[in-house]
């Protein structure tokens, strides 16, 4: 049986007004498992996460554990084997430096290795990730492409060589192949590392490709855990059924489709009769 | 690293320089030079009064004309320069080393130290500059360093609430965030992801100030609280041409234009520094 990794234990954190923002979340991951975070856009996915890595506010009141490793994680000190990938593409990176800098000063710090060594570490990932090949390392942030954007942070996430990799919504803003891309990357370190992660998204095709255990979130709390095929079959919580039910699956896609020829045929038959 | 790109990032290095800073910085060191050097290369080094020569237009004897006591104005415009570019430059870079940790530092860690600091900033900052140096400088009497004193107490409020603004703006961003995620510690944070990315606006500010700072000491010298005779600055020289500018209106001329061409040399250092702190800009 694997080691348990992260243990979220009855987390509640509230703004300084007394708003709710997650309520008496628990969760469980073990060493190299994988578990996704779904639930609609406000539900808290990225502030537990922000909460796991250590970086909630510090106005908002907090109780509740988070242990992570065997150790309970303190407020503000940060674990740099909890790597992270944000969000927000565009806000991220740090645009007044190059990408090839940004990199070589991270890995710098985490592997305290010299500025050449880590220069030349940089160099070699950022070639891998396909951003250094086309003499785009030495680039600024808004000299690249989203896609290229997105995987130089998966690049800035893995570069500290976490234990667990938390990725929000790490695709939702590219297109299919940048989208690919990017999740090839992260499940290509998975592999190599063991590391567990934590994948938030909405999108169920995402996490049906990234992770086997899921939490619907909804108002700040985990309505539904478990695995991800069970509750994606079965879902129990009013939450679930409804993230399930949005999904643009195959069969739904070609019912709307037919649907909306129906509607023309019927309209071209009532145009004939009315002439 | 494959020569094309270690040429690349050479050659961005080398961008950073752009044309503004190097016309900028030409014209100020030539106005640096025309003040420290002056005397030696101006056709007199007197500056003794001569009565027969009062208020005499600009010939190759006196190339900037006399005043009314007779005395060569590019002699005294070189003095004046080396006290008004010494009050410019000084009253700023005291007002940004004040300011410019105080406004980090109130920016970033936000809490009582912000109000502390913000409040402090207020008390100069609800006095108009002139009004406020005027009630100083009647306390603690006219001359040189009071001035500098008086415009580094009113400048680094504008600087610090300045570079707060930006610091604000920017800490909540996700790469400041994704920094201290990578444990990053706070000085850290400021000098390496928030002063490069909010600096710039301030250094322009600042640099535009230093003409403001130039005028403000004319302002108070023609007041009789500034400089003292027989010490002039460009600002103290277009005062006394007030009078006299009708008849000798090479005597507001000069200074003039020499005050007016090194405003313009700080204000184009200043927009290239904020170019060189904009990369987007840099590269379209």
């Amino acid at each position: 049986m694997s080691k348990p990794l992260l243990k979220v234990d009855d987390l509640s954190l509230s703004t300084k007004r007394g708003k709710e923002i997650l309520k008496n979340v628990s969760l469980d991951l073990v060493e190299g498992g994988s578990l996704g975070l779904l639930g609609s856009s406000g539900s808290g996915k990225s502030t537990l996460a922000l909460a796991i890595k250590g970086l909630t506010r510090n106005s908002f009141s907090m109780s509740g554990r988070i242990i992570f490793n065997g150790t309970e994680l303190v407020r503000g000190k940060i674990k740099k084997e909890i790597g992270m990938i944000f969000q927000d593409v565009a806000s991220s990176i740090n645009p007044a430096f190059t990408v090839y800098d940004q990199l070589s000063d991270v890995i710098s710090e985490s592997k305290k290795v010299s500025k050449a060594d880590a220069r030349a570490l940089a160099e070699e990932m950022l070639i891998n990730f396909g951003i250094g090949s086309s003499s785009r390392s030495g680039s600024y942030p808004h000299q690249l492409s989203g896609g290229m954007k997105q995987r130089f942070l998966v690049a800035m996430g893995i570069a500290t060589e976490p234990s667990l990799l938390i990725a929000d919504e790490p695709s939702s803003s590219l297109d299919i192949f940048a989208s690919t891309d990017v999740l090839k990357l992260i499940d290509e370190y998975r592999k190599s590392s063991g590391c567990a992660l934590i994948l938030i998204s909405h999108d169920l095709s995402v996490l049906r490709a990234m992770v086997s255990d899921v939490a619907v979130m909804d108002e700040g709390r985990i309505k539904e855990t478990g695995s991800l095929l069970e509750v994606i079959d079965h879902p129990k919580s009013d939450a679930a059924k409804l993230l399930v039910d949005s999904e643009l699956t195959v069969e739904r896609a070609l019912e709307l489709r037919l649907s909306r020829q129906d509607k023309q045929a019927d309209k071209e038959v009532a145009d004939v009769k009315s002439k | 690293m494959p020569k094309s790109e270690k040429a690349k990032l050479v050659g961005e290095s080398q961008n950073m320089f752009n044309n503004k800073i190097i016309i900028g910085t030409v014209m100020i060191l030539f106005f640096i030079l025309f003040s420290v050097f002056g005397t030696l290369i101006g056709p007199s080094s007197d500056l003794s009064q001569d009565y027969d020569l009062s208020l005499k237009p600009p010939s190759l004897e006196h190339p900037f004309g006399t005043d009314l006591l007779g005395r060569d104005m590019y002699i005294r415009a070189v003095q004046g320069g080396r006290i008004s570019l010494l009050v410019g430059f000084l009253s700023i870079i005291v007002s940004l080393l004040v300011g410019l940790p105080l406004g980090a530092i109130a920016g970033y860690y936000g809490g009582w130290i912000d109000t502390l600091i913000m409040r402090s900033a207020d008390i100069f900052l609800s006095m108009p500059t002139i009004l406020g140096a005027l009630l100083i400088m009647a306390l603690i009497g006219p001359g040189l360093i009071n001035i500098l004193i008086v415009f580094s107490m009113l400048g680094w409020a504008y600087i610090a609430r300045l570079f707060r603004s930006n610091v604000i703006s920017i800490k909540n961003s996700d790469f400041i965030l994704s920094a201290r995620g990578l444990g990053a510690s706070g000085p850290r944070i400021i000098f390496r992801h928030i002063a490069p990315n909010s600096v710039g606006p301030v250094l322009l500010f600042a640099l535009m100030n230093i003409g403001t700072a130039i005028l403000a000491e004319s302002v108070l010298s023609f007041l009789g609280v500034g400089l003292q005779p027989p010490v002039v600055s460009w600002g103290y020289l277009l005062s006394e041409s007030v009078t006299r500018y009708m008849v000798a209106p090479w005597l507001m001329y000069f200074p003039g234009a020499l005050l007016t061409l090194t405003v313009i040399g700080f204000t184009l250092i200043g927009e290239g520094v904020s170019f060189v702190f904009d990369p987007k800009e840099r590269y379209e």
